[in-house]
């Protein structure tokens, strides 16, 4: 598949999906975007590896043996 | 009839064996055990008919020695507090008697079975009489009776012990003086030696110093034999020095009949209101108490000796005691007195435990109860119902005394010793999932998740019945008082309260 | 009292306690799966009532408060403990079945509890049989877990005490009902039931004993303990504001933690964290919905956790090896495909894809939370939801069973045993629960307190979670190699109390040695005094003299004071007393 088949894919399905997913029920404003779960499940995804990461470099992650010194 | 001369026969009957006893073991040995057995037997027939009395007809029993008319003759009085402690005396005096004997591995003390037989019977003796009498000069000689069995049979024990008894000497003859000079002055101001006579005659002088220098001599004595802080300093060595069957006898009951005497000065000769009202002395007690069980629960972290660890968790549940005693209240109170006969079975389940490790494994140190889980499981699992007692876990003994001091002091307002008491709570259960992890786990190696082990067949420790059936049945009653708690509490223990308690 | 019937909690315990005393492993095998069957059948006939109360020193205590409620909690624990039972069946080791019953009793005994007393009792038995669980796992890190997990659960049992007793205190009831917030008694008790529900900041128990358990008892451990919690706040505390926020928090945390987290077993503690917080969220609503949520999410998150837990530590049994970083690039799927199909079929429930149950009962939860207007607490559920199916469904899978090719990383080292039929078994079994709910939630909903009008499979929902798992995942491949699997220790809130006790302990030791020195030094005094007085001046230069005190290990014989020491605290002890009286004399 390579990189570019699977960014192809992913932009074409992202067309289709928003395109036959219903947003009458929806209950806040943003959820109206038919698109809304795409962009929320891409971006979240990035946002919580970049702010693990983040944190787990500033103070949480340390040598396995800390307790024991 | 005979039954009327119980009172008096639960006292003179071990004392008179005990010589007996003596005598036979010149002619047959083997005759020791069953007679020794036999009387403290009917001991326990004589203690639970008592009760048995005092519950039904309702009042308590009166028996003058001799015939004679107090307040110039000795008076024995069994009434609902004492008839309850009566009963765990001579109910765990039965069972120690038991184990005394496979406890002495020692060859040059088997040979002197009669003599260690005569001392037991004789400091049984003396515990009875104290609870029993109702006469407070009575009392002294029976504490010195008890007392001096103590310090000779402890002196028998291990490397050290002669020392750690001529220590508790020391401190229980100036105990026992103390006691006899608070006597005295009660007396000189009285005239009178009886209890229930003092109680009558003491009120209108309640503001006399020749009275409060008395009951402050009473109450250091007392203070001594029960082993209350900071005057314990005798208990951890003899206790855990002394031979392991001793221990068994001594250490559930000697302090807690110290604590019943405390008991009985604080609120049936003197009045309640003395202590609580007219003088602070249940506040200052609940302050040196609180310190004493900080204090002895820290120290005993720091033990090693499985023993000595167990000699100052008495001192802690003491400490308890004398909080319950120190709240004044109906709550505050029925915990002390219930706790007094927990404590017992509590204490005696451990000491049983700690000394048949001590024969088993040669060692009184932590490491000999290491994997113990295997070989042997019976004392294991008595191991945890007494831990769990210790530290309070529902449904053994001690969750029920616990709950019933904590409401005495919450209503009482003592929330300091109220925080001490949960402090020490949190330590005990360290101290003992400590002795717990050893006994019943072992380590492994690193990251070596296994499967399953063959477990050794279930077999019955190695140990004779005579060391079993004390410690199944201590252990037992340890739970059966904790389920059969709310009866007891309301058909023995509140009787038991003196009258301002009630309701 | 309704009709007679038997607790089934009594069951499980009177059966754990008569386990041991079973000869033949056969009879073992056979009590463990009887169990469960006949606490299922007395289940299935219990009528709604009360049963079970007696007089207990003028209390009521009531042992069997059978609701709605009570009863979907029950029917999930004794259904999974048929599976754990499955599971372990292989388990020689008596204690770890005898103690897996007498935990799945307790909890049973918690759930039907109508008074704090006996929910107080039910509560430590929980405590204390869960923590030999955690034991038996005979690593080397066991037993000190297990002491850890067994302290803070005494403490949090020792806060829920302090709560009733203040409680019955003031309001002379123990009826377990639902409580006010804002007094000392009910937060106190809040306090209990946070810590068992692995809360933060009182939630690092969970990562840290969990994976030290046994294998087998490790599936027991995620079902009871957490959602008894989950069941005494919504019995409790419904609508509690606090909760919403304290739940939408925990979701969150659990999930970045677990994304960090390289120990399998410590991922998935992480992740009951996150899906608690689902709950406990629910709880806080208040909303029927959501709390139909709450009670539904547990339900499924026991299936699928059990799932997920036995998958895991099928993998561990066979590879002896539990870090995701040990496995990567080995390339285990060959060997245990099966494990791993099923595992996914527990991630994909838990990351509430359509035709699974996670689907149907935590959007439950994220629904009312748009429907009760709460922006915040919706999109940072839905975040959780992201972060849930990235760590559990992505990165833990890939790294496990595939994972790159490392250089130099040859398989050789590593044999992989065979599992026993029983664990696969067992997980077949959850796996089909997971699916059967998920096509058919009316099996669920039918369980649930309150009556369901909520519709899982309507388009805009199905549609609206493919939109969001599927390009979670795009993005994960995309970015998957930012996120090494390290060996590493990720820190929590413990490290208060582990690096606190330790120094602690030192403290108790420097105690001791100033004592020692408090009394040498009034020892001195007195000792000074008098020799003063015989010759003032050699006196003088005597006191210049200055001593150290330093801490050694305790022995009995070093700090062992002559006897006139002790003399002269009973003379002090005189004084004291007397001084009681100083007005009078």
């Amino acid at each position: 598949m390579g990189k570019k088949g699977m960014f192809l894919s992913a932009v074409i399905l992202g067309i289709l999906l928003s395109l036959i997913t219903p947003t009458e029920e929806a209950h806040f404003a943003w959820e109206r975007l038919s698109f809304f779960n795409i962009a929320f499940g891409f971006l979240g995804c990035i946002v919580l590896i970049g702010l693990s990461k983040a944190l787990g470099k500033l103070f949480i992650q340390k040598r396995e043996d800390y307790y024991d010194r | 009839m005979i039954t009327q001369h119980f009172p008096a026969l639960i006292v003179v009957l071990p004392l008179m064996v005990s010589f007996i006893v003596f005598v036979v073991g010149i002619f047959r040995v083997r005759w020791c055990l069953p007679l020794v057995l036999t009387t403290l037997g009917l001991c326990v027939y004589f203690s639970v008919d008592m009760l048995y009395r005092v519950i039904t007809e309702g009042s308590p029993i009166h028996y003058r020695l001799g015939g004679w008319e107090p307040p110039w003759g000795i008076e024995y009085v069994v009434d609902y507090l004492n008839g309850f402690v009566l009963v765990g005396i001579s109910v765990i005096s039965f069972f120690a008697g038991m184990y005394l004997k496979e406890s002495i591995r020692d060859e040059a003390l088997k040979s002197k079975m009669p003599q260690f037989y005569t001392l037991f019977l004789l400091q049984v003796t003396g515990l009875l009489g104290i609870t029993v009498t109702g006469d407070v000069f009575n009392l002294y000689v029976l504490l010195e009776i008890a007392s001096f069995s103590a310090y000779a049979i402890i002196a028998m024990g291990s490397r050290g012990a002669d020392f750690a008894a001529f220590r508790y000497m020391i401190f229980g003859t100036m105990g026992a003086c103390a006691y006899l000079l608070g006597v005295g002055y009660l007396y000189i101001a009285t005239g009178s030696l009886n209890m229930g006579d003092l109680s009558m005659l003491l009120p209108k002088l309640y503001s006399s110093k020749t009275i409060i220098v008395g009951f402050v001599f009473l109450l250091s004595g007392i203070g001594i034999k029960m082993g209350m802080f900071p005057v314990h300093t005798w208990l951890p060595d003899s206790y855990s020095l002394a031979p392991p069957g001793v221990s068994v006898l001594l250490a559930p009951l000697f302090t807690k009949v110290g604590a019943y005497v405390l008991i009985r000065v604080m609120f049936t000769i003197f009045h309640p209101s003395f202590s609580t009202d007219i003088y602070p002395v249940t506040d200052t007690l609940s302050f040196i108490a609180s310190i004493g069980v900080l204090f002895a629960s820290v120290l005993a972290l720091a033990q090693r000796d499985v023993r000595r660890m167990l000699c100052y968790l008495i001192v802690a549940e003491m400490g308890y005691i004398v909080f319950g005693v120190a709240s004044a209240n109906h709550y505050g109170l029925i915990g002390a007195i219930f706790h007094i006969v927990n404590d017992m079975f509590m204490m005696a389940s451990l000491f049983i435990v700690a000394g048949v490790v001590f024969n088993e494994t040669g060692t009184s140190d932590m490491d000999g109860f290491k994997g113990l889980h295997r070989k042997m499981p019976v004392t294991s699992f008595v191991l945890l119902i007494g831990a769990f007692s210790i530290v309070g876990v529902p449904p053994t003994c001690g969750f029920f005394s616990k709950w019933y001091l904590v409401l005495g002091m919450i209503e009482a307002g003592r929330y300091f010793s109220l925080t001490v008491l949960l402090i020490s709570s949190l330590i005990n259960a360290v101290l003992f999932f400590r002795l717990i992890e050893i006994t019943y786990f072992e380590v492994k190696e690193e990251g070596a998740y296994k499967i399953g082990e063959k477990n050794t067949p279930f077999s019955f420790d190695n140990l004779s019945l005579y060391s079993l059936i004390p410690m199944v049945f201590y252990a037992s009653m340890v739970i059966l008082l904790g389920i059969l708690s709310g009866t007891i509490v309301e058909h023995i223990i509140i009787y038991a309260l003196p009258q301002a308690f009630k309701g | 009292m309704i009709g007679s019937a038997i607790h089934p909690g009594l069951i499980f315990i009177v059966g754990g306690i008569i386990l041991p005393f079973l000869r033949k492993r056969v009879f073992v095998q056979i009590w463990q799966l009887i169990l469960p069957v006949i606490a299922f059948i007395q289940l299935f006939y219990l009528e709604e009532g009360v049963y079970g109360s007696f007089n207990f020193l003028g209390y009521e205590l009531i042992l069997g408060r059978v609701d709605r409620l009570s009863i979907c909690f029950a029917y999930i624990f004794v259904i999974i403990t048929l599976i754990g039972m499955i599971y372990s069946l292989h388990v020689e080791e008596w204690g770890q079945h005898s103690a897996a019953f007498l935990y799945a009793g307790s909890a049973l005994g918690v759930v039907f509890a109508g008074d704090f007393f006996s929910l107080f009792a039910c509560w430590e038995l929980m405590a204390v049989s869960s923590t030999f669980l955690i034991m038996y796992g005979r690593g080397e890190k066991s037993l000190r877990a297990g002491f850890r997990y067994l302290m803070v659960h005494l403490f949090g049992g020792c806060a829920l005490l302090a709560g009733i007793v203040i409680y019955v205190g003031e309001s002379g009831s123990i009826v377990f009902s639902e409580m006010e917030t804002g007094h000392l008694s009910t937060m106190l008790i809040l306090l209990g039931f946070i810590v068992n529900g692995a809360v933060p900041p009182f939630h690092p128990w969970l990562p840290d004993a969990y994976p030290e358990s046994s294998v087998t008892g490790g599936v027991f451990l995620t079902a009871f303990t957490t959602k008894s919690a989950v069941y005494v706040l919504l019995r409790g505390f419904p609508g509690a504001e606090i909760l919403v926020w304290l739940g939408a928090f925990m979701a969150l945390y659990g999930v970045i933690y677990a994304i960090l987290e390289n120990d399998l077993r410590r991922l998935l503690s992480y992740h009951i964290v996150s899906q608690v917080g689902f709950m406990v969220c629910g709880v806080g609503l208040g909303s029927e919905l959501s709390m139909n949520g709450s009670a539904a999410h547990a339900i499924s998150h026991i299936l699928y956790k059990a799932l997920l837990f036995m998958g895991a530590g099928a993998v561990i049994e066979a590879t002896g090896r539990r870090k995701i970083s040990e496995l990567e690039g080995k390339g285990i799927y060959k060997e245990l495909k099966g494990v791993f199909y099923l595992y996914m079929i527990g991630a994909f429930s838990i990351s509430a894809v359509p035709l699974f149950n996670g689907f149907i009962s935590k959007n439950m939860i994220v629904f009312a939370s748009g429907e009760l207007h709460r922006p915040a607490i919706n999109t940072m559920l839905h975040l959780a939801s992201v972060g849930t199916f990235l760590s559990l469904a992505l990165k833990l899978p890939y790294g496990t069973w595939f994972g790159k090719r490392k250089e130099g990383g040859n398989r050789d080292e590593m044999v992989i045993k065979s599992l026993p039929f029983n664990m696969y078994l067992g997980m077949a079994i959850a796996s089909f629960l997971c699916i059967f709910m998920g096509i058919y939630p009316k099996i669920l909903y039918d369980l649930l307190p309150f009556p369901v009008s909520y519709r899982p499979y309507t388009p805009y929902n199905v549609l609206g979670m493919v939109q969001l798992l599927l390009y979670t995942a795009f993005a994960y491949f995309a970015f998957k190699d930012r996120l090494k699997n390290k060996a590493a220790l990720n820190i929590d809130t413990d490290w208060f109390y582990r690096r606190g006790g330790k120094y602690f302990f030192d403290f108790c030791k420097i105690l001791d040695g100033k004592r020692t020195e408090l009394q040498g030094r009034i020892a001195r005094l007195v000792e000074n005094a008098v020799r003063f007085s015989i010759n003032p001046i050699q006196t003088m230069r005597y006191l210049v003299g200055n001593k150290r005190i330093y801490v050694v290990p305790y022995s009995a014989d070093r700090y062992r004071q002559p006897i006139g020491i002790g003399v002269m605290f009973f003379l002090i002890f005189i004084c004291l007393i007397s001084m009681i009286f100083i007005k009078r004399l």
